[in-house]
């Protein structure tokens, strides 16, 4: 084999040793993570942790109100962000006319994706805390980690609307459809899947987030389950927090037997998100 | 119903600025085949979707002139460019069956899109665009299977009898075997030769030789003008314009 | 005149068939020149000599002929490509005809110089000069798409007929004064009626080339039409 072949041959495998390199360490990386908090909740690994209300002694504190809270929080989050996520970028995507007001709103729509979520939170405790009154309470908190959920799924829907071929919009309307029929019976339809993909992105994201419900009003003590939208609240990884703030050990180990839970629930909803796409691709109609 | 003719009257057509079309006139009698030949960019396919007012859809799209469907100007106020495009059908390119529906649903697809498919019409309107579009043989036993799992050949008359199925009286055809094997494609030139008659057909093609087999009368395009057109005989043995003899004798430019 | 095919290798199969035609037409020619030398010197063993060059042109007919069915299949050409390869496999018809009427008046000298004949073959240089004149007219007419040289070789078919005819009724006339042996009579009024049809295929040869250019069939319009 002539030298400059042999040598485009190690500069190749070199190139492939980096790239493995860089895929395989964050996955390491989170193994061991996930390693150690699974070694540090051990001793709070129980199931009454998932029954239990918050306690001052740590062997007998639960998780239970932040459980019901976080999917209570969320669902709602999710009833109001996917709706409006979806149809913005449907409106954006299939009817806006391109020009000036489009790129505007795309624009800030990349920025908003970016805003961090303290703003979200000082945003929510404004306007709908104080301005529309709906006080410390859960619908407080889902509005807000709605707003913080939109750009996500917005993004993501309009990425996914934009993957549907347009030779099928021509398609449909050649054969006479609206624009209406053409996006109802043919585009989203074809892009469920990468909308229903972000939308599970979306409020994964809502699922982990606790600053700007610290600031609208989630507690993290609570010793009761919600019973209205504006009935105080607490969600996982508030009460996370509460308990990684508490000095005595034990409630660090409640912490990270809080996260465990918090991340089960996470891989779950990715789950059955996955299988959820798998099954829209097989028989979509 | 039977097949109107198309009457194109200086007609002209862009984008934005820029014309693309200029000043087209042009006679297409009823029920036959017409094939519009020219270069790349030349505005076969502008014009052919300003037949259907697809053209219209891209932002910044304009047109001028008239197109007359029978008496009917296509371009006059009161006429609603949806209902239009029921009437005059069109094929594309790329075979684009809707990947989501089975067979039988691609072929009512137009019906159902737009809300005028009744129950119990499904079969029988299936089986005869099928029939129509010479694939019902070969699908009839899998009317079920998603329309994405035909050959391209295939597709492609799936998408011819999904447009025949709305029931149209001129049917499009923009490039329809550009994708396609020589036998797909002789299947398809085949149809078209049996539909003539009972649509009238504009067939925008590259290929000199589908042109010469199929159509009745070739518009030649050139840089957005008609150079000429005639009867297909002619084009292709004696045509009047230089410019037409040499692009069709490959002595382009 | 002609701007050159996009492809070239086209453009090279267009040359070589000019350039076969052009071979074919001279090849014929030439043994028609020969053949009625042959026959007007007396001389036998030219007249076979001529007569055995036949089969080049045959060749030539056949190679012709193959090479427009396979451009017709590759290139499947149309308008002016396409008349020129359609009227170039007529004219290598027209070529292949003429050497066989070559080859007959090769077949008559032969005869007349062993039978002892020595003419005078009145008119038969002549006749045979106006019907090269028109092949060569007509092959130019041809190869340059000028339709006027055709149009001109078009006229000179009475010219030809006229000279027949004078043939025939020179020869009768000998004939009945007993100058000359019937059989030779007939021979050589025989050769007049070859040089006539070698005028034929020079006037098809002329027409296709009007066809060429103008893609109009003049075969079979009436003269003024012409």
């Amino acid at each position: 084999m002539n030298p400059t072949r042999l040598r485009a041959r190690q500069i190749e495998r070199l190139v492939e040793a980096i790239c493995l390199t860089a895929a395989l360490l964050p996955l390491l990386m989170l193994g061991g993570l996930l390693l150690d908090v699974l070694v540090q909740a051990w001793p709070s690994m129980r199931l009454s942790f998932l029954t239990h209300y918050p306690s001052r002694a740590w062997a007998s504190a639960g998780i239970l109100p932040g459980l019901v809270g976080s999917v209570l929080v969320v669902s709602l989050t999710a009833l109001l962000a996917v709706p409006v996520g979806v149809g913005a970028a449907t409106y954006l995507e299939e009817f806006a006319a391109p020009g000036r007001f489009r790129r505007l709103v795309e624009l800030n729509l990349a920025n908003l994706a970016g805003v961090p979520s303290i703003v979200y939170g000082l945003l929510g405790l404004a306007l709908f805390v104080h301005f529309a009154g709906l006080g410390h309470g859960l619908l407080a908190g889902a509005l807000t980690l709605a707003l913080l959920v939109l750009p996500i799924v917005l993004l993501a829907t309009r990425e996914a609307l934009r993957t549907v071929p347009d030779s099928l919009r021509e398609g449909a309307l050649a054969l006479g459809a609206t624009r209406w029929q053409v996006t109802s019976r043919v585009v989203l339809p074809h892009a469920l899947p990468g909308i229903l993909t972000g939308a599970i992105l979306g409020v994964s994201r809502a699922m982990g987030e606790t600053a700007p419900l610290l600031l609208v009003g989630a507690v993290s003590y609570v010793t009761f389950l919600p019973t209205s939208l504006d009935s105080p609240f607490t969600t996982m990884p508030v009460q996370i927090f509460g308990w990684v703030s508490r000095p005595q050990a034990g409630f660090s180990a409640n912490a990270a037997a809080g996260i465990v839970v918090l991340l089960l629930t996470l891989t779950g909803m990715n789950l059955a998100a996955l299988v959820l796409r798998a099954r829209l691709r097989r028989d979509p109609t | 119903m039977t097949a109107p003719r198309l009457h194109v009257h200086k007609l002209r057509a862009g984008f934005g600025g820029k014309e693309v079309l200029h000043d087209l006139e042009l006679e297409i009698a009823a029920g036959t085949v017409t094939a519009i030949i020219g270069p790349s960019g030349c505005g076969k396919s502008t014009f052919i979707r300003t037949l259907n007012r697809m053209h219209e859809l891209v932002g910044g799209a304009w047109v001028k002139g008239r197109v007359l469907l029978d008496e009917q100007d296509l371009y006059a106020s009161d006429v609603d460019p949806v209902l239009l495009r029921r009437r005059v059908g069109m094929v594309f390119q790329k075979p684009n069956p809707f990947p989501s529906m089975s067979i039988r649903d691609n072929v009512v697809a137009g019906l159902r899109l737009t809300g005028t498919l009744s129950r119990g019409q499904t079969e029988a309107i299936a089986e005869r665009a099928l029939r129509q579009a010479a694939l019902w043989d070969e699908v009839k036993d899998r009317l079920d299977d998603p329309g994405a799992a035909l050959s391209g050949g295939q597709q492609q008359r799936l998408c011819i009898a999904r447009a025949l199925a709305v029931d149209p009286q001129v049917l499009l055809m923009d490039e329809p075997c550009s994708a396609l094997d020589p036998i797909a494609t002789a299947r398809i030139e085949d149809l078209i030769h049996s539909l003539r008659g009972r649509y009238t057909i504009v067939l925008v093609t590259h290929s000199m030789q589908q042109a010469a087999r199929v159509s009745e009368r070739t518009a030649f395009l050139l840089r957005g003008e008609l150079v000429e057109v005639d009867d297909t005989r002619k084009i292709f043995t004696k045509p009047n314009d230089r410019r037409t003899e040499d692009y069709i004798t490959g002595r382009f430019g | 005149m002609i701007s050159a095919h996009t492809d070239r290798a086209f453009e090279g199969e267009l040359r070589l068939l000019r350039e076969r035609l052009q071979r074919m037409a001279t090849r014929a020619d030439e043994m028609l020149a020969d053949a009625v030398r042959a026959l007007v010197q007396g001389d036998a063993e030219l007249a076979r000599q001529t007569a055995h060059r036949d089969r080049a042109v045959n060749q030539d007919e056949v190679d012709i002929d193959e090479q427009c069915l396979a451009m017709l299949a590759r290139w499947q050409p149309m308008a002016s490509d396409l008349r020129l390869i359609f009227a170039a496999s007529k004219l290598a018809s027209n070529l292949e005809q003429i050497s066989d009427l070559a080859v007959n008046i090769c077949e008559r000298a032969d005869e007349l110089a062993t039978g002892g004949f020595r003419g005078p073959y009145t008119f038969i240089p002549h006749m045979s000069e106006v019907g090269r004149e028109m092949l060569r007219d007509a092959m130019t007419a041809f190869l340059t798409a000028n339709t006027d040289l055709a149009q001109e070789v078009l006229t000179r078919d009475d010219e030809i007929d006229d000279l027949h005819h004078q043939v025939v009724s020179t020869q009768t006339e000998r004939i009945r004064a007993g100058d000359i042996d019937v059989r030779q009579g007939i021979a050589v009024q025989n050769v007049a009626r070859f040089l006539e049809n070698v005028a034929d295929h020079a006037t098809a040869i002329a027409e296709h080339a009007i066809f060429m250019v103008h893609a109009l069939d003049v075969r079979h319009a009436g003269k003024r039409e012409r």
